[in-house]
């Protein structure tokens, strides 16, 4: 049984087709990169499998149960115990550093001194407990993006996703930030799904390089 | 001064000068009462403790229109903007009509449906009351709530609440991230709705409420002291100052985020599945309540033999001057609007100056109206005072920022790089204008012209107070009418009024579909 599964998804926007009969499969702990040129559907993927968006045709699972089937959601974005780094990052620009990572763990119900705690020990991780109260907007773009990883991760996932996260830094960050993800990933054993459209840093994050054609769409 | 710095700078500096010049000779007159320097009038009507009664009771009213309107409109935009349910755009035009109308007409609706001897008449002590006031008001202003906090809503950044929604549902992804992230523009509306409400005059005289802005008309109308008029009027202008001194340090940090736009679509936030059709009972509902109702009244009493020939008769000349009026102030309005929007797009104007039009907007329309007296009935400007050109005038003081945002809302459409690319080809300002940021967005500009009609033909508490001898507008001709004409004439009057909004909001929403195709 796989963690994540695609199952001949088909996923059309108005008259372009974004996906078509696309199938995946993802183990427990495994590192997966999508690799293709703009358009061709890796992001949309991604979207799938968070419960974002819901398929036309196909199937989507989740640890072996339904999620989502032939343009019905089953399972909402929130039951599918996912991480996700979007693209723009997408920090709550209202809420502090801590605030990101509280949300979610308030919303599961984590009683206040364990989120305390869990947050504090993942800031640790990234190295921005020094900035806890700050807010995103005051931070470097390596510092936003580790808050990204950050709350994507203290909810404890089984899967990461990750969309294009490094796409926007310089190549020394864009390094730095990838040795960073893979020591995360190697520590914490979550399975992770990195969209991409560099081959050297799909080759450097995964084990397994998913080539998507641009015939896709 | 270079030309594109220039124009944008002159188009301000003229409306400042029509804008800011009457209040300016507002306060004079007030200091100087009986041709002296001095406080004399504002002692002889501070002194009195009524007036702080009222100003008190004047605030309190304000404050509880902004709240019902907020309670209403908060969920109502959620309704709107954030949810799959079918005909939103209808919903929205039919939840915004009651803006492009004078309050009055509702009012006068509602008078008409709590008639004696009916089971609503029980109501009519409380329509004629501070309570009836506050229901009007709060109906009547709910559609700004709902046009800032929906615009707000659709243009909220969807990857926000989907990071949300991976780890909350949805009603705390709402709570948690959605609202939070409008509560500025929402906060805004409020603020706006209460200065609106403070400045209505029609419905307060209609509903017999004691109000503050009345004060300052009947000091002017009843007792022809012009000095005390100004110094009524004062205290509206600190309110509406200090209102917005509270708008601005809300973190705002220019008006242009606050222009309502058009609601978008995307991906809702709320799917309502099997319960769409309770919700779109509900808000359907609620809308026959808070408007349809008071509109429907007009209807069926205007339905009397000869009423509209008699309406025609009584106020015909009054429709085809207000007409002619709004007609004229919304092309002065879209002129300088869109000249202000460019030279703030470009930065030719500092961003402060898109805010004065806004503070323009909310001042009483009675205060302006005693300033622009004050300023131009002098015999040197008798050409101004005595002709339709004051009234033109205090509507393009008023109503610029409307002008201003709608042409901000197209221009932010047009990329910059367009006309860019154009000056590093060495065509001039305004041969670029003319040639590609005017062509492109024509469509706003019609659209920008046909709300600032819409604003110049149901404004109150300007056009009572200014227009020239002879030259009622209609708001003028329906008040004097209201005291003693046949009340299937007057509803026959608000029906017509009624009809133009539609025309005219139909207009508006094919313009818009237009621009948005």
């Amino acid at each position: 049984m796989s963690l994540l599964s695609l199952k001949s998804v088909t996923k059309h926007y108005g008259a372009r087709t974004a996906l078509q009969d696309f199938s995946l499969d993802i183990e427990e702990g495994e590192r997966v990169a999508l690799l293709g040129p703009s358009g061709c559907g890796k992001t949309t993927a991604l979207r799938l499998l968070a419960g974002l968006e819901t398929p036309d045709r196909g199937r989507v699972e989740i640890g072996g149960r339904l999620a989502a089937e032939d343009g019905r959601l089953v399972m909402e974005p929130e039951d599918r115990k996912l991480g996700m780094v979007f693209q723009d990052l997408a920090l709550w620009p209202h809420m502090t550093v801590a605030g990101n990572l509280e949300f979610g763990l308030k919303a599961r119900g984590v009683p206040k001194d364990r989120r305390q705690e869990q947050i504090h020990a993942m800031l640790e991780k990234v190295e921005l407990l020094e900035y806890a109260q700050s807010r995103p907007s005051d931070l470097s773009g390596g510092q936003q993006q580790r808050v990204a990883l950050a709350r994507a991760l203290v909810l404890g996932p089984k899967a990461l996703l990750m969309d294009e996260p490094l796409s926007s830094l310089d190549a020394a960050l864009n390094l730095r930030l990838r040795e960073e993800i893979l020591a995360l990933q190697r520590a914490l054993g979550f399975a992770l799904l990195y969209v991409t459209h560099d081959a050297d840093e799909a080759r450097a994050i995964a084990d397994r390089i998913v080539r998507m054609g641009e015939d896709i769409g | 001064m270079k030309t594109r710095t220039a124009i944008p700078r002159g188009a301000f500096a003229l409306w400042a000068a029509v804008a800011v010049m009457p209040l300016l000779a507002m306060l004079w007159k007030s200091l100087t009462p009986g041709g002296k320097l001095g406080l004399g009038a504002y002692s002889t009507i501070f002194s009195e403790p009524r007036a702080w009664t009222l100003l008190g009771g004047t605030i309190l009213l304000a404050a509880l229109t902004a709240l019902i309107s907020g309670l209403l409109g908060l969920p109502l935009s959620v309704l709107l903007a954030r949810t799959d349910l079918p005909g939103r755009g209808i919903l929205l035009a039919a939840f915004v009509l009651p803006l492009l109308m004078p309050p009055v007409i509702l009012a006068y609706g509602w008078s008409e449906l709590v008639v004696y001897g009916t089971v609503l008449g029980v109501a009519r002590p409380i329509l004629f009351g501070p309570a009836g006031f506050v229901l009007v008001m709060g109906m009547a202003l709910m559609p700004v709530v709902v046009l800032f906090t929906a615009t707000a809503l659709s243009k909220t950044e969807r990857r926000l609440e989907e990071a949300g929604l991976l780890c909350a549902g949805r009603w705390k992804v709402l709570r948690g991230i959605t609202l939070p992230l409008v509560l500025r523009p929402y906060g805004a509306s409020l603020l706006l709705v209460f200065c609106l409400a403070i400045g209505e005059a029609g419905v307060p005289i209609f509903l017999r409420v004691p109000v503050f802005s009345v004060e300052s008309m009947t000091q002017f109308a009843a007792f022809y002291d012009f000095g005390a008029a100004a110094a009524a009027a004062l205290p509206l202008l600190i309110i509406t100052g200090a209102a917005f001194a509270g708008l601005a340090a809300s973190g705002i940090r220019e008006v242009g985020a606050l222009k309502p736009a058009s609601l978008t679509g995307g991906e809702p936030l709320f799917r309502m599945g099997s319960s769409r059709s309770w919700f779109l009972g509900g808000l359907w509902g609620l809308w026959l309540v808070t408007a349809g109702l008071p509109m429907g009244a007009l209807l069926v009493q205007s339905l009397e033999p000869s009423a509209y020939k008699e309406a025609l008769a009584l106020a015909g000349g009054s429709y085809l001057r207000s007409l002619a009026y709004a007609a004229m102030g919304a092309t002065l309005v879209l002129v300088l609007g869109f000249l202000v929007a460019h030279g703030l797009a470009w930065r030719s104007l500092p961003r402060w100056s898109g805010w004065l039009p806004l503070l323009l907007f909310a001042l009483p329309g009675p205060v302006l109206g005693v300033g622009l007296i004050a300023l131009w009935n002098r015999p040197s400007t008798s050409w101004v005072y005595g002709t339709p050109a004051i009234l033109v005038l205090g509507l393009l003081a008023q109503y610029l920022v409307l002008g201003m945002w709608v042409s901000q809302a197209s221009l932010a459409q047009v990329p910059r790089s367009l006309e860019e690319a154009a000056a590093v080809s060495g065509i001039r300002w305004g041969v670029r204008l003319r040639g590609i940021s005017l062509p492109l967005v024509r469509r706003g500009l019609l659209a920008a012209w046909l709300v600032a009609f819409l604003f110049c033909m149901r404004d109150t508490g300007l056009a009572m107070v200014v227009y020239p001898p002879g030259g009622d507008p209609l708001p003028a001709r329906l008040f004097t009418l209201m005291a003693n004409g046949r009340p299937a004439v007057i509803s026959a009057i608000c029906v017509l009024v009624l009809a133009l909004s539609l025309i005219f909001l139909a207009a508006l929403a094919m313009t818009l579909k237009g621009r948005h195709s």
